[in-house]
Formats: C-alpha cells, sequence, structure tokens
C-alpha cells in the first residue's frame, strides 16, 4: 500500500495537467478577487443608506442557493455594510464549491490517465492486493485537495490584500480562527467525498468527458433539483444527505450540528465510494 | 508415497499449468478449456490468429482478469493461493502502458515505486539491458513503436520476475531490434533460468527462441508441440508425382526410403536423403516409373501453422 502511495505521489507531481488545473484554479481566483471591489462598493452604498443598521453579520448566500443551481462566488454579505475579513471570503468561496470544480477536473484527469495509458495493466497483476490500487488513490486526493485548499487561500489572501488595501481596512479575521479550524476539516472531508464519487465513475465509465460532466454537473448541483423531486416524491429531506448540499452550508456562521452532520455525511460517503471502488477493482478485469 | 512425491515434484516443476481455463464474454468464448503446462526455465511460443484467445489467456496467467472456469497453479500452486505469485509475474500484454508526457526513466521510476524496489541505477540497467540507456530522458511520446516495445519489456522485466508474459512483443521492432530482444530473452533463459510465455505473429522468430509451441484457434488448445517435432513436421520433404505409385513404392523402398507417405494416388512425400534426388529420379526412370515431376518442397513454418488453423 505504501509503494502504491508512493508511486501515485511521485505520478502527481510529473502530471502538468494536474499543475495546470490548479494554475487555472489560481487565475480563476485572481479574477473572481478583481470583481470583490465592485460588490464592496455597493455594500458601502448600502451602508451609508443603513447607518443605523444591527452590527450583527447576516448571511444569506445560503438561502440564495437552496432549490437552484450553478455556483456563485459571491461576497459574504454583511447587513452593517462592514467589508468581510479574509476568513469569511475563504470560507464562502469553499462553499460555493468553485474549488471542487477545479478538483473534479483534475481528478477525472488523474484517474482517467492510468485506465487510458494502460499503466494500470503494468502494476495490477503484481500488486499482491488489487484493490489497494483505488485505495491508494484516496491520498492522492487527499494531497490534491490540501493542496488546492492552500493555493486558493495563499492566492486570494493575496489578490485581495493587494485589491483592498488602499481602499478599505481589508483583515485577516483572526476570530474566525477557530471556526475556520473545524470548517475547514468538514470540507475537506466533503471534497474528499465527492471526488471519491467522482473517482468511481471515472473507473467505471473510463472516459474523461463522462467523468468531467457528471462533476460538473454535480458541483452545479443539478443533482440536488433532482433530489428536490425526490423529496417531494418520497416526503424526506434527501437533499440533506448529499454531499454538495452540505458543502455549500459550509459557510462561516454556520451551525454545530449541521457542520457535524456534514462531517458524517462527508465520512460515509467517503467510505462507501472508495470501498466500492475496491471492490470493483477486484471483481473487473484489468482491459 | 512414493507416487505422490513424484507427482509432486512433477507439478513443482512447471510454472504454470492450466486446467480447462475458460472465459466467457456474453456469449462467447474467448478461452474454452485450455490445459496448458510451461515447465520452468522454458520458452514457450503461443501462436494463433487475431482474437484466438491468446490475450484473453495471458491476462487471465498474469491475474489481470479472473477465469469463468477451470483453474490456474503458480510455480506449484493452486487456487487463492497462486494469486500471491501474480507479484512474480512480469508482462507485456498488447500496447506497452506507458504514461506519454513522462520519460523512459520516469515510467519505469513508477512502476519501481509500485513494487517497491528502491535500488540505486536499477532502472539505467533495465534501460540498458533494452537498448534503451541513451533515450532515458526522452519523452515517451517522441518514441518510435519500437523504442515504446523496448520500454514496455523493461516495465515487464522490473522486479526480477520469474515468469515473463510477452504478447508481441517485437511488433514494430525493426530487424536489428528483434535480434537484439531475442537475445536479451535467451540470455534470460539461460542466465536467470527465467521462464518466458511469449506469442507472435512472427512465426520465424518465434521459432528461433521457443522451445515449445502451442496452437491455439478460436479459444481451444489445439496443439502442443516441441521443437523436434515441429522440425519434424516442418521439415524439407521429396515430392514425386507419378501416374503409378503403386510400381513406385518398392523402387522406394529398395532404394533404402522408409519414411515416406502416399499422399494420393499421384504424389508421394519421401522425408529422407532430399539431397538424393537425382538418383532418385534416375532410378526410378531406370526401374520404368514415369515421373511426371520430382522436387523438393519446403514446408514453410507459417504453411504449417495455417493449415493447422484453417477453417
Amino acid at each position: 500500500m505504501l509503494n502504491l502511495i508512493r508511486m501515485n505521489l511521485y505520478r502527481m507531481t510529473k502530471t502538468k495537467s494536474l499543475w495546470v488545473v490548479m494554475l487555472c484554479m489560481a487565475a480563476f481566483c485572481i479574477f473572481a478577487c478583481s470583481m470583490v471591489t465592485i460588490d464592496l462598493e455597493d455594500m458601502q452604498k448600502n451602508k451609508e443608506d443603513n447607518l443605523s443598521g444591527n452590527l450583527t453579520a447576516v448571511y444569506t448566500g445560503e438561502e440564495e442557493e437552496a432549490g437552484g443551481f450553478g455556483i456563485s462566488v459571491q461576497v459574504p454579505a454583511k447587513e452593517d455594510g462592514e467589508i468581510p475579513t479574509f476568513l469569511e471570503f475563504y470560507n464562502s468561496d469553499l462553499a460555493s464549491g468553485i474549488v471542487l470544480v477545479f478538483l473534479c477536473i483534475g481528478c477525472v484527469i488523474y484517474f482517467n490517465g492510468e485506465i487510458k495509458s494502460g499503466f494500470l495493466k503494468n502494476i495490477a497483476g503484481q500488486t499482491k492486493h488489487k484493490p489497494n490500487i483505488f485505495v491508494s488513490k484516496i491520498f492522492a486526493n487527499m494531497i490534491y485537495i490540501i493542496g488546492a485548499l492552500f493555493l486558493y487561500g495563499i492566492v486570494q489572501f493575496i489578490s485581495l490584500w493587494f485589491m483592498l488595501k488602499d481602499k478599505y481596512n481589508f483583515r485577516f479575521g483572526k476570530e474566525y480562527m477557530n471556526e475556520t479550524g473545524v470548517l475547514l476539516p468538514t470540507v475537506f472531508l466533503l471534497y474528499l467525498a465527492f471526488l471519491g464519487g467522482i473517482s468511481l465513475v471515472t473507473t467505471v465509465l473510463k472516459s474523461t468527458a463522462a467523468g468531467i460532466t457528471l462533476g460538473m454537473l454535480s458541483a452545479f448541483g443539478v443533482f440536488g433539483s433532482f433530489g428536490a423531486y425526490a423529496d417531494k416524491l418520497l416526503h424526506a429531506n434527501l437533499s440533506k444527505y448529499m454531499v454538495i448540499s452540505n458543502v455549500h452550508g459550509m459557510l462561516v456562521g454556520a451551525l454545530k450540528e449541521d457542520i457535524f452532520f456534514a462531517m458524517g455525511v462527508g465520512a460515509l460517503f467517503c467510505l462507501f465510494y472508495y470501498l466500492l471502488g475496491a471492490v470493483y477493482f477486484t471483481k473487473k478485469d484489468v482491459v | 508415497m512414493f507416487d505422490k512425491i513424484a507427482e509432486k515434484e512433477d507439478i513443482m516443476k512447471y510454472v504454470v499449468d492450466t486446467h480447462g481455463l475458460t472465459k466467457i464474454f456474453g456469449k462467447h468464448r474467448a478461452v474454452d478449456c485450455v490445459s496448458l503446462h510451461i515447465k520452468r526455465g522454458e520458452i514457450y511460443g503461443f501462436i494463433g490468429k487475431n482474437g484466438a484467445g491468446k490475450t484473453t489467456f495471458m491476462k487471465m496467467v498474469s491475474g489481470l482478469s479472473a477465469p469463468t472456469s477451470g483453474e490456474i497453479a503458480l510455480f506449484g500452486v493452486s487456487g487463492r493461493e497462486a494469486e500471491k505469485y501474480h507479484s512474480r509475474i512480469g508482462n507485456l500484454i498488447e500496447q506497452p502502458g506507458l504514461y506519454e508526457g513522462m520519460s523512459a526513466k520516469e515510467n519505469l521510476h513508477l512502476k519501481c515505486l509500485a513494487l517497491g524496489i528502491h535500488e540505486k541505477g536499477y532502472e539505467e540497467k533495465l534501460l540498458g539491458d533494452v537498448g534503451l540507456r541513451d533515450a532515458k530522458k526522452k519523452k515517451v511520446k517522441q518514441f518510435s513503436l519500437g523504442m515504446k516495445q523496448r520500454l514496455g519489456i523493461a516495465m515487464a522485466l522490473a522486479g526480477r520476475p520469474d515468469l515473463l508474459i510477452l504478447d508481441e512483443p517485437v511488433n514494430g521492432l525493426d530487424p536489428q531490434g528483434i535480434a537484439e530482444i531475442r537475445d536479451l530473452l535467451l540470455k534470460l533463459k539461460f542466465e536467470k533460468n527465467m521462464t518466458i510465455l511469449i506469442s507472435s505473429h512472427i512465426l520465424e522468430e518465434l521459432y528461433k527462441v521457443a522451445d515449445i509451441f502451442g496452437v491455439i484457434h478460436k479459444g481451444v488448445l489445439i496443439q502442443e508441440l516441441s521443437k523436434e517435432e515441429l522440425d519434424q513436421k516442418c521439415r524439407d520433404y521429396t515430392e514425386i508425382k507419378t501416374g503409378d505409385t503403386e510400381k513406385a513404392c518398392p523402387v522406394i523402398e529398395e532404394l533404402g526410403y522408409h519414411n515416406y507417405k502416399v499422399i494420393t494416388a499421384d504424389c508421394i512425400h519421401l522425408y529422407d536423403r532430399v539431397a538424393e534426388i537425382g538418383k532418385l529420379n534416375m532410378e526410378l526412370a531406370r526401374q520404368g516409373c514415369m515421373v511426371e515431376s520430382l522436387q523438393v518442397v519446403q514446408d514453410k513454418l507459417e504453411e504449417y501453422f495455417l493449415d493447422l488453423t484453417r477453417d
């Protein structure tokens, strides 16, 4: 297992497309940060209109997402008109699922690369426990997620600081450190589960196009809409148990129960997808 | 008791021993009840048309595909226990599985990492064995088909396997490359006592390296024969076309030819003393046998296998 993990990590460093996807994500982050100033000007205007407003921050993003689909990277709205801190921006972007879209593309390319190149044939026979080939990839996904979260954070911080330093009082948001400390592992787990599902789909369908399409649709919340139909039909709240719905809920100010629930969903889906992948690898011929 | 020991020793000498190995895809029997035995240190040439079932069989032995039924014993061990021995099998099946964007050395390094090999200079040595030492830093996408085949063989050799399974390994190689691979295979056999299962469409080439041949057709192993047996079947012979075989046969016997066969009412094949065709002609004429034609025929390997696998 350790050997396979080593092999995966080495391959990751040598796979150019993964670096390209990361660069695209960083470029998108820079672009999104450049658009923030427009939103902040609107917020400043609101502040002037509402000088006697409540000082408590109110987040509306989650409500706007419910029932619809698509990804919106928004400035976390504050009723008091103060500009959000870096950690609020960061958590909001992670919850929007935009990072997940880039991760999904990279993950599909990485997984399908092994199948398409036929490299799998070189190692599948000689690997003592075939399921380990799939399970070892969980570490590749982990490293990829950590790398993406870290890169997005750094790029976002530098970009926001650069864009806002002259006009606004841009702060890191130390007061949200503890909250982020819980939110980030939850988001990590949910992302890991999401990529587990995408990895499984890619492995089974052996198609980059199908993998990326399904991944994007899921990240955009299209399946959430189907979930809404299922909710009506079964009179149950199935959407609540979807990975992507939980990702969207991981904003600063999220309730502790929701965070722990999301952790549970992430852990369960992780287990389910990676186990299913392992079983698939045991049963299926390597072609 | 002695019988049992003898039986066990007999099993142990077989690196691959399959019994009724079958693989069915839907309604198609890709491999049908194949029972094949490969002895330790032997080079087994696997021959068959495209789609005959060679690759499927090789995949099953390599552990890349599960049989529908039948049994595979590897290194004298069968059942679930045999699966442990898949790690001792190196394979190159169909096209070499390589990452085009990586160099030869990086591809090899990946395989070495997966097998837990951390020996310094090991990858260079393997690349040197297949004649790719100078191309180690070159990206695989810049490789010719032959170079990719060589790298595929190097990948199969990683981990010092005891059994090497090579499916069409000389595909796309130039004559010099083919000769080099042939020499490498013979070196592996004689120096490292490696057992090799190899398939190739270039039968003459296969003939030069293999000790035993298996012919598979439509999933069925139709013939297994040693090099000596093949030589017997493919040797040169004298073909006599005569209007009267009944008259010709006693003359042939009288001349000391005992290894002959009457093929049709007007055709005889003589398998001995093919160089003495002139003397034979004179003697037949002297005894009053009308000879319509007399020629030495070389039954090529290819023709033999084509006849064997003709529908």
